[in-house]
């Protein structure tokens, strides 16, 4: 749920209750104002029927509320010699039914007689009252919403823009591309706070990233020369003659395990270098001829294994360093014969801005692990598991789309 | 001929000096960059084996200097660095060659030949081993006079084969020689060694006084009859 529905519920639930609340003391405090205000005009006219009582004798024969709205019987008790107001339902004859009145019962005296007023005045009905009190509310609590989840709408999301903004750039930041998002900026403390708090994590990260990069970049380095010492010792030996043939094929053993990390070495080192960006140089490479051209190096290799090689290509010019799309293109043939079978067939396409190369294979590889480092599909001795990583890192790099996919044969397309 | 050997690592330095020494060249080395730059200063060398990195300053600063005085001693750059930027800056200062460590010994002579005949014949060169001639500008090999027919791949072999004669050449620094980045293709043993079989042949057919020996598990070995 969205943050400014859940609040507009929120207040929505907190105002009707207290819109219920307040209209319950409304209704009392309303209706009680009412009484008072029928009670002081019940009080006005008692004291005028009795003042004209002195004069016109005749009043008080009025009783019943037969006409008049009020009555005015003879009473002995005079205890009782006090105003009250009561709200009751009487009949009225004049009106001939029964009606809720206000009440008033005075006891005055009039030449030593003793009478009871009683005067009535009609009283809105209370259902009316609360009907009109509960309408009311209704309209004001639905007016109230209203407002509500207009200024949520508006002021919550002009409020929490920044946050959305921030949310937005995080969404599309990666860590290897080393270029910090620009948050926007806000004057509200916790929005400020929290660009803070994130921009701090992500130099720490990237900190941790770019030493890590450089870490396998060095250790690559500082690899270089013992490895070069301890080749060469190797071959110092076998060049002195003094070895008998089994040693020789000891040490040639230990070589090639040597040359092995050598390589091994020489493509973290490429791949490191790809993803520290040390390749910024771009040219005007045409795909096909440089993939022509390529060809003609394992041309040998293919006469070896007996491979068919079909080449469509058109010219495809794309800007990229001159190294990289030679590792590029030489790594997919590569890759190519070393997993066709003897006397099998290789395709190379090249067609406006694919390169595809498909080599004949029963099994589909996983094609979520392919491109992950130090994958190998099968036990091969002198593969490294980083030809394809190194692709990967090179279409990453310039963003071109490399997929994989398996249809009665491998399928490795490039989308430059 | 002297080489002088410009390398901190002193087994470094000393493996080369001695493989260079078996093959009868007269060697010195120099661990740092001062001293590099002294012997320099006195000595002419026909090759000059530089570390780009070393204590006291940079290779490729000695190799501006040697410029500078207009030495003409051949130039080959070694570098653990590897990177395409080094190799380029060294050969735009005039060196003659680059090699990235780890490299194979093998590989180094035949660089160092490279360079010593490019200075020493000045672009005629041809190389006269018993019966079989070698253009190398052209890239054609003769035997008795007659054109021998040989593939890139097969002349780069034999090519490599002869720098090194006489010597154990190692498989796979032939491999990275003649396929270099392609060397590791994984039955690659099988496919150098059907390579050597048919240059073999070629030449046995040509009556070549020329031998390729197979020392099984470790590599080849070219002998002059």
């Amino acid at each position: 749920m969205k943050l400014f529905n859940k609040s507009s519920i929120y207040i929505a639930a907190s105002f009707l209750a207290v819109i219920s609340v307040w209209a319950f003391i409304f209704y009392f405090v309303i209706v009680n104002e009412m009484y008072d205000n029928l009670d002081d005009t019940l009080e006005d006219q008692a004291d005028l029927i009795i003042n004209k009582t002195h004069n016109d004798s005749s009043l008080l024969q009025l009783h019943g509320f037969q006409l008049e709205n009020f009555s005015i019987t003879d009473t002995t008790n005079v205890k009782g010699r006090k105003k009250s107001y009561v709200t009751t339902s009487i009949f009225l004859p004049y009106e001939n039914e029964v009606k809720e009145v206000r009440m008033l019962t005075q006891i005055f005296e009039i030449n030593g007689k003793f009478y009871t007023l009683k005067i009535i005045t009609s009283i809105v009905d209370t259902e009316d009252v609360v009907d009109v009190i509960i309408q009311s509310i209704f309209w004001l609590f639905i007016v109230t919403i209203f407002i509500v989840v207009l200024l949520n709408s508006v002021v919550l999301k002009r409020l929490w823009r920044p946050f959305y903004s921030t949310i937005n750039s995080l969404k599309t930041y990666q860590l290897d591309n080393s270029k910090l998002p620009d948050f926007q900026k806000s004057n509200i403390q916790e929005f400020k706070e929290l660009n803070r708090a994130l921009k701090l994590l992500f130099d720490k990260n990237l900190d941790i990233f770019n030493s890590q990069k450089q870490f396998i970049e060095n250790a690559s380095h500082e690899l270089q020369t013992p490895l070069a010492i301890a080749i060469n010792k190797l071959e110092l030996l076998t060049d002195s003659g003094n070895l008998s043939d089994n040693q020789l094929e000891q040490v040639g053993n230990a070589l090639e395990h040597l040359e092995r990390i050598t390589r091994l070495n020489k493509s973290l080192l490429l791949l490191s270098k790809i993803e520290n960006r040390q390749f910024n140089q771009q040219t005007a490479i045409d795909i096909s001829l440089l993939t022509r051209d390529i060809i003609a190096d394992f041309e040998q290799q293919l006469l070896f294994k007996e491979i068919k090689l079909n080449i469509k290509s058109e010219p495809s010019v794309q800007n990229l360093h001159e190294d990289l799309a030679r590792i590029l293109i030489t790594n997919l043939i590569k890759n190519a014969i070393v997993h066709t079978p003897q006397g099998d067939t290789i395709a190379i396409n090249i067609n406006g801005n694919v390169f595809s190369i498909s080599n004949s294979g029963t099994l589909a590889l996983d094609e979520t692990k392919i491109f992950s480092r130090f994958y190998k599909n099968i036990a091969s001795r002198n593969s490294t598991g980083l030809g394809l990583a190194i692709i990967k890192a090179i279409t990453d790099m310039y963003g071109f789309t490399l997929t994989y996919h398996f249809k009665n044969a491998h399928i490795f397309e490039i989308k430059f | 001929m002297k080489i002088l050997i410009i390398e901190d690592e002193p087994d470094m330095s000393n493996n080369i000096a001695e493989y260079l020494r078996n093959e009868h060249y007269v060697v010195e080395q120099a661990f740092d960059y001062s001293t590099a730059l002294d012997k320099l200063a006195i000595y002419d060398y026909a090759c000059v084996l530089i570390d780009v990195t070393l204590p006291g300053g940079s290779g490729l600063q000695i190799l501006k200097e040697l410029k500078k005085e207009k030495k003409d001693d051949g130039v080959i750059i070694i570098s653990a660095k590897g990177s395409i930027d080094d190799r380029i800056t060294g050969l735009e200062l005039g060196a003659d060659d680059y090699l990235s460590k780890p490299f194979h010994l093998t590989e180094l002579l035949a660089r160092i030949r490279s360079v010593l005949r490019r200075r020493q014949f000045e672009g005629n060169n041809f190389v006269e081993e018993g019966n079989v001639k070698v253009d190398i500008a052209n890239r054609q090999v003769f035997v008795d006079e007659i054109l021998l027919n040989l593939n890139r791949k097969e002349y780069n072999v034999l090519w490599y084969l002869l720098a090194n004669k006489n010597k154990l050449v190692n498989k796979m620094a032939l491999a990275e020689h003649v396929w270099g980045d392609n060397a590791d293709l994984s039955d690659n043993f099988e496919f150098v060694y059907s390579q050597i079989k048919n240059l073999r042949k070629k030449l046995r057919d040509a009556g070549a006084d020329i031998e390729i020996e197979a020392i099984y598990g470790i590599g080849y070995k070219l002998e002059i009859k």
